[in-house]
This record gives C-alpha cells, structure tokens and sequence, in this order.
C-alpha cells in the first residue's frame, strides 16, 4: 500500500510542476523584467536584428520575439501575454484595452506572378478578378495561353487583409487557390507554378519572378512612397505599460535598418511621435 | 538497495508526471471541445464543410475526410516500398551490407518532416503538376509526400518484426517444397502479423498527425475531396488557423475539436486493430 | 516405392571449416538409418544435404554425389521443390506454423496447387490418422496449432510432411525436447511407417537407435566412422572408435 501512497503523492508532485509551468504567463505583470514581443513574421528579422543593441544598455532585462501572425499577437497584448504586440492590421474593434500605437513604416506589396505569362501590367480591376479566379487564363488579360493559378495567404495574414480590402473588396479570394503560409512559400510557388499568381511583402528579393505594375503604377524600392498596396506594421502597446516596454517600442519605431527588411519610411529626424 | 529505491521513485515519478501532462492536454483539448459543441452543436460541424471561422462557419466535415484520405492514400502508396525494402533488409541481406542497409533506413526516420515537405515541393509538386496539368497542390502530393516519410518507419519497424520469424518455420515451409516466395507470403508475413500491425500504427499515427509536410504541398482549402486541387487534413487547418485564433478568442473552441477528431480517428484505428487481431487469433 | 539412398565421396564445407569428408553409403528402400556421433560430428548436415536444405548456410559447399531414388540430389538442375516434397523432413523442435491445426497440415498441399476443400479435408484427415494424432484433435481442426502439447505439435508436424506424400522421411532428432510418454508415440509411428518410406534419423539415443532402425551410421569429425546393420554394430562393431562411443568411452 505504501507504494500506491507514494504514487499518489507523486502524482500530486507532478501534477503541481505542470501547474506551476504555467506560473510565468500569469505572474509577467507590469513589473518584470522580461519584454514580450510576439506578432507578425513581417517584422521579427527586423526586431530581432537590433535588439542586441537596446539590451546593451538595458541590463537584465530580457526580452524574446516570437511569431505568431498579427492577430495572435494583438490577442496576447490584450491577455497582457505579450508587452508589443507586431501587427500589420489594426486592432479588431473588439479589443478592450487601450493600447499605443508606434508606426514602423509602409511595407509594399506587390501582386507577383509566374514570368512568363506574358502580362506586365494589370488594370486594379483584373487583379481582383484573377485572385478572385472570375479570369481563368493569362489569355483574358492579354497574356499567354496558360491557365491562372492563384497563391495566397491564410486570413491570419495582414499583407492578405491589405489585398482583400484594397484590390478584392467584397469579392472573395477564389477557393481554387493555393494557400502558403508564409511570404517565402508564397514566392516560391509563384516561381515554380505555371500561371501561378500571388501577392508578396516586398522584403525578399524577388527575382525569378514577374512583379506586376499596377494601372499606371510600377513598384520600385526608390519610389516606394508611390506604390498604393502597402501594409503598415507597427508596434502596439499597452497605455499603461511600463516605461521600459515603451522605450524599447520607441527604439524599435526609430531605426532606420528597417528599410533594409522592406519597411520604408521618411527619413527625417525626430519621427518617433506615436500616432 | 537505496539506489534500487531512488531507481523507482524516479520511474513513478517520470509516469506520474507522463499521465499529469496528459490528463491536462485531455482536459483543455476536451473542455474546449465541449464548449464548441455547445454552442455549435455536434453534428452539424461534421457534415459541413463551410469553414470560414471569423464568420461563425465551422464546418470541418473537410478536413477529416482531408485528414482521412490523405493517410490512406499514404499507406496505399507505402506498402509496395515498405514490403520491398523491409524483406530485402530483413530476409535478403546478410552479415555487413544488413547492418549498413538498417542504418541507413534509421537515419531516413531521424529526418525531419519539413524536409520532406522541401522534396515535395521540388519533387513530387512538379510531378504531379507534369502529370496532371494541375498546378500540382494538393492531398495527391500530400499523400506522396507522407508515404516517402512513413515509408523508412514503417520499414524498420517492419523489418525488425520479419527478423524475428525463427528460421525453423520458414525451414519448415521449404522442407515441404515452398518456394521462398510462398514462404514469405505464407508463412513469414502471417507469423508477423502483430509486429506489422503495430508498425502500420505507428505509420498511421506518424502519417495522420504530420503537419507542417503536409502544409508545404497540399493548398489549403476546405473542399471535400478532390485529389488534385487544393485540400487540407485536421493537422494542416490546425496550423494554418491557430495564428488567426489565439487560445480564449471565439473561434479558438473550434481547434480543440478538431484536435478532438483526430484523437477519435486515432481511437478508432487502435480499437479496428485490435479487432483484426483479436479476430486472427480465434 | 521407397527410394534408396546412394551417397559417394560427399564434402561439405562451411567456409573454411570442413564438415563432411568424403562420406560414401547406401540405404536400400524402405529401410530405416539411424546417424549416431557426437554432437559437431556432421550428421544434421549429412542429413540436411539430402533434401538441399544445406543451401541456406551461409558460404557452404558442397561436393560429391548424392542420389534419391531417381533425383540426382547434387545436380545443378535438379527440381528442389519436388526434392523437398519426395522428402520430408522433422525438425528437432516441433515448429507448427502459427495457424490453425488444418492449415498446418493442408500447408503443403496448397503449397502445391490443390484448391478443393474436399480433397483438402481428406488429405488432412489421412495424414492426421497416420501420425496417430487424428482421434486427439478431430473436431478441433479450426484450432491453434499452438495450443496442442509438445508431443501433439510433433505428431503434427509428422503429418504436415506426410501430407505432400513424401517418399522418404529425415527425421533430425525428432524427440530432444519430448518427453518419454510423447517419444514412444513418435518412435511407433517409425516403426510402423518402415517400408512404406526410406528413412533417415538422426539421434543422440542410443536406446533409441536401436529399438526403430534398421542400419546404424557412426560419424565423428565429419567422416563416416562405420555403416552396418543395426544389431551388428551395436553387438560387434568392427572399428574401436564405434565401441568407445557406444560404450561411453569418447
């Protein structure tokens, strides 16, 4: 029987652990000394490529990024499961907390597609009509003989909630399309599927595949300020977070590295205003 | 006889902590499960495949016929690898080149997943799209893609099994003028049957529960059932949708029955093997 | 019916270890030869050579002539499938298939071609009667064969051989591992079966050997000591190594 007794209490040892596992999240009150970051892939090269230099000055605390799309972030920065909050869209009406907003730039994106469909240009309105899937073939638009295969991104995305509102509208991403879960993936079959068209953030270098002007516009890094279709990534924060959770926001909204992960911005001093 | 003590403190320890974490996976998976079909109901889910979660349309009916085929066109397209590969390793080969054939299969099994999704992407995507003239997405690939993985598993788990037959059996078969091929099948194969089967579920598990493989390849859509346009399985939507609902948003609830379905299916697949066994026996 | 044996200047080697050495003998038909020697002396190959079942060593070779009634066993083109069926072999350990106790037996006849369940249930039938296992198991057919005792599994394994209507039987120490009751029932069916096949056993029971044989091989180091009729070696064996060995003095 005393082995059963110490089973039981074991159980109840382990039990606890993974109870008590769960201890961080609810103690990380305004106090800690640990910094979450947690949202859109779009902006963690760019985070995580400058944050060594804030942590030189700003010993003990610690500070971890991690992905999880805009929404999950947004979420966690309203459960006060994250400190910032990385998101391309605005926060849903349905969040409660007051929170901060610090704009990081526009991030461009561009309708890319297979290169040889023979289309260099498309009119606003035959964009939403392919990545609808109401144009079939290249051939509808003046193209090549080749049938349209739409790439996109899941809804959790913010660059697909870009294209949804400013090029779809009311109409519907065609449920014939391949869904990738990430900007790289997307390039990738964009480049390998013939026909394939897709929507990119304008970080990666896209060679090898076909950026499409749109109307009268075409993109290009120099004139990006030009380009209509863009995201805005920013960084949220809680109105009442701590001051060393908006110093870092504040760092973070003030690097011009940034242009080199695809966020552009003006470049003129004393930006860093919270909008 | 202290070490003995500790020895076993650490075992209980180890089960405890072990059935702890799995009595809480059970419980957050089945409370969120239950509140989803409370306020959604059990059956409608099932048999909808209207799936647009920030509108309120959980229809999953999709995903676990997704799921479903996905795996079984997996294991179809497995087995001719898996018979071949476990019967040359384990009856064939001898001596050195066994040894050097086991390592090798074992070192398939070590590699990760999202590899094999890459070598869908390069391989078995342009393939289907060159055959078919589709652009190559969907659960056709998927189910390529897995049976190349399982294959390796299934394989050496298979091959171990066949090892095993005592060579006075398959003496006994020869004696009697059975070709070596009859033996194998005959003899060789039933005489395995429990080893096999275990290995076909760990193949099925591996297969059912692969994820981020099966993303890379299968497009992602909720559509019953076309195997070459772009589908997705319960482990694939999963992923894609856990970004969009985070744990306590609405649609989070959604997720742990999905997780639900695919801890039935598994149930289910242990109960029928265990039948088939049960059945073999008597 | 029963063949004869004629075996002339057999080696056998594994490797580099040679296990036979120029082994030459007759068996006449329907005679029963008992191989006797130390254990390591070469008998189990002699008699696994007799039905090729020596092919599955690895790195063996073999040299010589062997001939069964009318197979040429050694020869490059001999059918081995009809070898192993004209003879049938028990092994040491009774090693029934895990099936039931009819699909043991109706083994080697599916093996072979024959689909009809009555003549299927007929040959079952026959060849449980001739191992004397018929009255233990009838009404039990549809089940396990591993639910039957060592004895009985033995029994068993003798009509799965006797089913494909074997000429000759080699029998390798078809009762190590039975116990007395169950070996008096195996040694019966020899002696019963005499004439009807040409058999070959191999057997550390001197007892044994010379209550079911007919003639009596002594090996030892892979040679072929001594060959003769049953009662003469046992009473006056012409070389001293055979009379050391009988007499317990190797």
């Amino acid at each position: 029987m005393s082995s059963r007794r110490q089973f039981l209490h074991a159980m109840g040892v382990a039990g606890s652990g993974v109870l008590l596992g769960r201890w961080p999240a609810w103690a990380g009150g305004p106090e800690a000394r640990y910094i979450t970051i947690m949202g859109a892939t779009s902006c963690i090269s760019y985070v995580k490529a400058v944050l060594p230099e804030w942590e030189r000055t700003h010993h003990g605390v610690k500070v971890a990024v991690t992905g999880g799309g805009s929404y999950a972030g947004l979420h966690a920065l309203a459960l006060a499961q994250a400190d910032i909050a990385m998101a391309d869209l605005a926060p849903p009406g349905s969040m409660a907390v007051p929170v901060r907003r610090y704009l990081l730039g526009r991030l461009p994106i561009v309708l890319a597609a297979w290169p040889h469909i023979g289309v260099d240009r498309l009119s606003w309105g035959q964009a939403g009509a392919l990545l609808a899937g109401d144009i079939v073939n290249w051939r509808q638009v003046g193209g090549a003989d080749v049938p349209v295969v739409t790439v996109s991104r899941p809804e959790s995305s913010g660059a697909r909630e870009v294209v949804q509102q400013r090029v779809l509208g009311t109409r519907r991403f065609s449920p014939d399309s391949i869904i990738q879960l990430s900007n790289g993936a997307v390039l990738r079959t964009v480049m390998e599927t013939p026909g394939a068209v897709g929507y990119l953030e304008a970080t990666a270098p896209m060679h090898r595949v076909r950026i499409l002007s749109m109307g009268s516009r075409s993109f290009s890094p120099h004139a990006w300020r030009l380009w209509p279709l863009y995201a805005e990534p920013s960084l949220y924060v809680r109105v009442q977070a701590p001051k060393e959770v908006r110093n870092l926001a504040v760092f973070l909204q003030g690097r011009p590295k940034r242009q080199d992960f695809g966020i552009y911005f003006e470049q003129r001093p004393g930006q860093a205003d919270a909008r | 006889m202290r070490a003995d003590r500790i020895a076993a403190l650490v075992m209980k320890g180890a089960l405890a902590l072990f059935i702890a974490v799995w009595v809480m996976v059970a419980v957050i998976v089945g409370a969120g499960a239950w509140r989803f079909v409370s306020a959604n109901g059990l059956v409608g889910p099932l048999v909808s495949s209207r799936w647009s979660p920030l509108a309120a349309h959980y229809g999953i009916l999709a995903f676990v016929v997704g799921s479903m085929a996905v795996t079984g066109l997996a294991l179809v397209l497995a087995a001719p690898g898996v018979l071949a590969l476990s019967v040359t390793g384990a009856r064939i080969l001898r001596g050195a080149p066994q040894r050097a054939f086991i390592q090798i299969l074992t070192l398939f099994v070590a590699v990760p997943s999202v590899v094999y999704g890459w070598w869908g992407l390069s391989v078995a995507v342009p393939l289907i799209r060159r055959l078919t003239g589709t652009a190559g997405f969907g659960p056709l690939s998927a189910g390529i893609v897995l049976a190349v993985m399982i294959v390796p598993t299934f394989s050496i788990m298979a091959l171990q099994t066949l090892r095993q037959v005592p060579s006075s059996l398959v003496e006994g078969s020869l004696g009697l003028g059975a070709s070596e091929d009859q033996t194998l099948w005959h003899v060789i194969l039933p005489a395995s049957r429990a080893g096999l089967s275990q290995g076909f579920l760990v193949a099925v598990g591996r297969a059912l529960g692969e994820t981020i493989a099966v993303q890379m390849v299968i497009g992602g859509q909720s559509r019953v059932l076309s195997l070459l346009k772009p589908g997705a399985t319960l482990t694939t939507q999963l992923l894609t949708d856990l970004a969009l609902m985070p744990a306590r948003t609405p649609g989070h609830d959604a997720l742990d029955f999905m997780a639900l379905w695919l801890m039935i299916l598994m149930a289910v697949l242990v109960w029928l093997q265990s039948r088939v066994r049960g059945m073999s026996r008597g | 019916m029963a063949p004869d044996i004629e075996v002339d200047s057999l080696d056998v080697w594994y490797g580099q270890a040679r296990a036979l050495k120029e082994v030459t003998l007759h068996l006449g038909p329907g005679k029963v030869l008992a191989l006797i020697g130390p254990s390591g002396c070469g008998k189990s190959t002699f008699l696994r050579v007799l039905n090729r079942m020596i092919d599955r060593a690895p790195q063996v070779r073999v040299k010589g002539a062997v001939r069964v009634g009318a197979f040429e066993v050694l020869a490059g083109d001999v059918d081995v499938t009809a070898l192993r069926r004209t003879v049938g072999m028990v092994f040491q350990q009774p090693n029934p298939f895990p099936m039931t106790i009819f699909d043991n037996v109706a083994y080697g006849p599916r093996i072979a071609g024959l689909r009809q369940m009555a003549k299927l249930r007929q040959t079952v039938e026959d060849s449980l009667k001739k191992a004397a296992l018929w009255d233990e198991v009838r009404g039990k057919l549809r089940r396990s064969a591993m639910s039957l005792s060592g004895g009985q599994q033995q029994r068993l394994c003798i009509a799965r051989a006797l089913a494909v209507n074997p000429q000759v039987l080699l029998l390798d120490e078809p009762t190590a591992s039975l116990d007395p009751v169950s070996t008096a029932k195996i040694e019966e069916l020899i002696v019963q079966f005499k004439t009807h096949y040409t058999m070959v056993i191999v057997t550390h029971n001197l007892q044994q050997a010379a209550r079911v044989s007919d003639a009596v091989a002594f090996f030892e180091h892979g040679r072929l000591v001594e060959m003769g009729p049953t009662h003469d070696i046992f009473t006056a064996p012409r070389e001293r190594r055979t009379e050391e060995f009988l007499t317990g003095r190797v």
